[in-house]
C-alpha cells in the first residue's frame, strides 16, 4: 500500500513540478530583435518607414519573454512531430472509431466537473446548471461518461476553467507564455491550467477514488494527452506563413478574450 | 490559405443589409452571394456525401530536393524537404493529382476534399502545395518568385515526375490532373508542358475557377482589403475588434445551440445579413495575409533587400512581429510591381506589358480551344474575375465548361452537385458541360 502511495505521490509531484517549472522557469527572456547591420544598405521599405508608432496593431500581444517563447514553441513542433503525431497515428490506426470516441467522451465528461465548477465561479446560473446537468446525466446515464447522451438531452458542453473565471473577475492576460507541451498560453491561463488542475485531481483521486492507483494514473495523463492531441486539427508549420508564431498569438489571445466575454 | 483564419476569424457582423435571395435555377448551393459562397464554403447539410479525412490512407511524405539550397534558419522546419501526400488505392488505378491555390498547401481543406472524393471513386491522389506556398517556395521553386505560370509549373511538373519515381509501387492505368484557383491555371500550363515534353502524359485536366489573369485577380482581391475597412488598413484593429466583438455576441446568444465551426458562421451569416463590405474586407484580408507571407520569403530567401535589409541575419528565435506588421501593409500587387516584374523582365527580356499578358489564360489561347481533355469547372459570380471575363473564359473552353450560377470564388466545391461533377469529369466517358 505504501509502495502504491509513493508511486501516486511521486505522479502528483510530477505534474506539479511541470506545472510549476512552467511558471518558474520564466526569466526575463527578452525578444531577440533582427539585428541589421549598421552598415547594410536600406531594404526597399524599411520597416520604420512603414510601421508607425501611433497606430495600433492587432498583431502586438504582451510578449516580453518572446525569445524563450520562440524557443519553446520550435520544442514543442519537434516534439508533436517525432513523438504526438506518430503517437495519434497509431492510436487512430489501431483503436476503433467507436472506443476513441467513448475514451474522448470520457475525458470531456471528467472536463464537465470543472466546467460546472467555474461557470459557477462566474456566477452564471444557466452555464452551471447546463454543465451540472451535463456531467450528472453522462456520468450516470452515459456510463461514467464513456457516452455522450446530454447533448442530445440539450445540455451542450460549454468550456468554462479557471483561467476564464480569473478574467471573469477582471485578470488581463498578463505575458504571453508557450507552455511545454500545452502549447500557446499566458500568465492568467498558466495559473488557471494550474486551478483545473488541482479541481480535477480532486475529483478522480477523491470522488472517483482512484486515488493510490499508480497504473491508472499513469494511464490517464497519457490518454489525456493522447485524446486532446487526436482531437486537435492543427499541425506546426502547416499554415506555410513565416508569421505563424505571431498570428497563434494574436489568434490564442484575442480566442481567450473572446471566450471570457461571451 | 490561412484555413484556420478563415474558419477562425471569418465572417460578418454588423447588421447591415444583404441579399439573402431565393434560389435560382435548378441549383440548390444555399449561398448566391458570391463572397458569403467564398467565405463560408459550403454549409455541412450541402456538402457531398464523402468518406471523412480520417477514414482514407492519405500518407505524408517529403520529397528531398536534390539541388543543393541554402533555406535560411529562419525556415528551419521546412529544411526536410517539399512535403506531398498520396493516398493509394491498394490495386491498379488511375491517378489524379492535385494542385492548391494561392498560398494553400497540400493539407488544406480543398485539398483534402480532392482527396477524399477521389479516393472514394477510386483514384490513387497525389496532393502537391501550392508554388506560392512556403515549402514549396524554399524546396521546389527554381526562382522563389513564384507568380509566372509558365515557370511555376515547369516547378510542378519537375515535382511530380520525382514523385512518381519515388513511389514505383504504384500501379498506374492513367494519369489526371486537377488544380482550383491559381491551381487551375497551373495544372493547364502542366498539361501544355507534358504535350511537349512527354514524361507524363495525361488524360484528363479539371481546371476550377481559374483566374482568367491571375494579375488582373491580384488587384481586385488587393482592392476589397484596402477598399472595405473604414480609414484604411491602418483601422485594422479597430475592425477585427469589432468584428470579434460581433461574433463574441451573437455565440452569448446562441451558445445553447451548440453550433461549430462553419455551422456556427453559417448561422450567424443568415441571421446577421452582414453587409458586401464587410465580407470582401474579411476576404481580402485573408488573401492579404497569404500574399503578404509568400512576399516576405521570396524576399528572405532570394537576399532581395525588399522589407528586410540584404543580409540581415534571421534566426530561428529572431521575432519577426515587426516585420508581419509592414508585410501586412504592402499588397500583392506591390510584389508584383516591385519583384516580380523587375524580375522576370531583366530575367527574360520582356516588357511589363508582356509579362502581365503571359499571366492570362489568353496566352494559351488556342491551346486551350483545341485540347478536349481539359475541363473548366467554374462561378458566373466568381468575384476574382473583373466584368465580362467569365465569358471570355467559357470561351476558351467550347463545349467543356460547366459555369454553376453561383458560388462564389471556389466556395461550392464542396456542394454534392460540384463533387459529382468533378468526379464524373474524369470518370465518365463522356463530358457534360453546359456553355450557357
Amino acid at each position: 500500500m505504501l509502495k502504491i502511495n509513493s508511486v501516486n505521490l511521486g505522479l502528483k509531484s510530477l505534474r506539479h513540478v511541470l506545472i510549476l517549472s512552467a511558471i518558474i522557469l520564466l526569466p526575463a527572456c527578452s525578444a531577440i530583435q533582427p539585428q541589421e547591420s549598421v552598415d547594410a544598405e536600406a531594404a526597399i521599405h524599411p520597416v520604420d518607414s512603414i510601421v508607425k508608432e501611433d497606430i495600433e496593431y492587432a498583431i502586438d500581444v504582451y510578449d516580453p519573454w518572446e525569445g524563450m517563447n520562440r524557443g519553446t514553441y520550435i520544442f514543442n513542433a519537434k516534439l508533436d512531430r517525432y513523438v504526438l503525431v506518430p503517437v495519434v497515428d497509431v492510436y487512430r490506426g489501431y483503436v476503433p472509431l467507436f472506443l476513441r470516441q467513448g475514451i474522448g467522451n470520457f475525458f470531456s465528461n471528467i472536463a464537465s466537473f470543472n466546467h460546472t465548477f467555474n461557470s459557477a465561479l462566474q456566477l452564471n446560473g444557466e452555464t452551471t446548471v447546463n454543465n451540472g446537468l451535463r456531467f450528472i446525466s453522462n456520468t450516470t446515464m452515459g456510463v461514467g461518461g464513456i457516452f455522450d447522451i446530454a447533448t442530445g438531452m440539450g445540455f451542450p458542453e460549454i468550456k468554462e476553467d479557471f483561467g476564464q473565471t480569473l478574467g471573469y473577475w477582471g485578470a488581463g492576460d498578463g505575458p504571453y507564455i508557450i507552455l511545454p507541451f500545452f502549447g500557446p498560453s499566458n500568465l492568467r491561463d498558466t495559473t488557471g491550467l494550474g486551478v483545473d488542475f488541482v479541481v480535477t485531481t480532486w475529483l478522480t483521486d477523491d470522488v472517483f477514488g482512484m486515488n493510490g492507483n499508480g497504473g491508472w494514473l499513469i494511464f490517464y495523463y497519457i490518454m489525456t494527452g493522447v485524446d486532446a492531441r487526436a482531437k486537435t486539427s492543427f499541425h506546426y508549420y502547416q499554415s506555410g506563413s513565416p508569421f505563424e508564431y505571431e498570428t497563434i498569438r494574436w489568434l490564442y489571445t484575442s480566442g481567450r478574450q473572446a471566450m471570457i466575454a461571451r | 490559405m490561412y484555413s484556420f483564419i478563415k474558419t477562425g476569424i471569418i465572417l460578418l457582423l454588423l447588421n447591415t443589409t444583404v441579399v439573402w435571395a431565393s434560389t435560382a435555377m435548378n441549383y440548390g448551393y444555399p449561398l448566391e452571394n458570391p463572397y458569403a459562397a467564398t467565405i463560408l464554403g459550403t454549409p455541412n447539410d450541402f456538402k457531398a456525401e464523402l468518406p471523412r479525412y480520417n477514414r482514407i490512407p492519405s500518407k505524408e511524405y517529403t520529397l528531398e530536393i536534390p539541388d543543393t539550397r541554402t533555406i535560411p534558419d529562419v525556415f528551419w522546419y521546412h529544411r526536410q524537404g517539399l512535403n506531398y501526400a498520396v493516398t493509394a488505392q491498394n490495386k491498379k488505378a488511375p491517378l489524379i493529382f492535385a494542385i492548391a491555390g494561392t498560398g494553400a498547401g497540400h493539407r488544406s481543406a480543398k485539398m483534402k476534399l480532392f482527396q477524399r472524393a477521389f479516393y472514394q471513386a477510386g483514384y490513387h491522389v497525389i496532393t502537391i502545395s501550392s508554388p506560392t506556398f512556403t515549402n514549396f517556395m524554399v524546396n521546389a521553386s527554381k526562382t522563389a518568385i513564384p507568380g509566372n505560370l509558365e515557370e511555376d509549373s515547369a516547378d510542378l511538373y519537375n515535382v511530380m515526375q520525382q514523385i512518381m519515381n519515388e513511389h514505383s509501387e504504384l500501379e498506374v492505368t492513367d494519369y489526371n490532373l486537377i488544380g482550383y484557383s491559381l491551381g487551375a491555371s497551373q495544372a493547364a500550363f502542366v498539361a501544355r508542358l507534358d504535350e511537349q515534353k512527354k514524361a507524363i502524359g495525361f488524360n484528363k485536366v479539371l481546371m476550377i475557377n481559374p483566374p482568367l489573369n491571375l494579375f488582373h485577380s491580384v488587384k481586385l482581391l488587393d482592392n476589397m482589403l484596402t477598399a472595405n475597412i473604414p480609414g484604411g488598413v491602418d483601422n485594422f484593429n479597430a475592425f477585427f475588434k469589432n468584428f470579434m466583438k460581433n461574433i463574441t455576441a451573437y455565440y452569448r446568444e446562441h451558445q445553447k445551440l451548440s453550433l461549430t465551426g462553419p455551422d456556427f458562421f453559417y448561422a450567424a451569416y443568415k441571421d446577421k445579413n452582414p453587409n458586401d463590405s464587410k465580407m470582401q474586407a474579411l476576404i481580402g484580408i485573408a488573401f492579404r495575409m497569404s500574399s503578404s507571407d509568400m512576399m516576405f520569403v521570396s524576399d528572405v530567401f532570394n537576399n532581395l533587400g525588399y522589407l528586410v535589409p540584404k543580409n540581415t541575419p534571421l534566426e530561428t528565435t529572431t521575432s519577426l512581429t515587426r516585420y508581419s506588421k509592414a508585410s501586412r501593409r504592402l499588397g500583392f500587387s506591390d510584389y508584383v510591381e516591385e519583384i516580380y516584374l523587375p524580375y522576370f523582365s531583366k530575367a527574360t527580356g520582356s516588357s511589363h506589358d508582356e509579362l502581365i499578358a503571359q499571366s492570362s489564360l489568353l496566352s494559351i489561347k488556342d491551346y486551350l480551344q483545341q485540347s478536349d481533355n481539359i475541363g473548366l469547372m467554374h462561378n458566373e459570380n466568381d468575384p476574382i474575375l473583373m466584368k465580362g471575363e467569365i465569358d471570355t473564359i467559357k470561351s476558351l473552353f467550347p463545349g467543356r465548361a460547366m459555369v454553376y450560377p453561383y458560388g462564389g470564388h471556389c466556395g461550392n466545391m464542396e456542394y454534392k452537385d460540384n463533387v459529382a461533377y468533378m468526379v464524373n469529369f474524369f470518370s465518365g466517358s463522356e463530358f457534360s458541360g453546359s456553355n450557357k
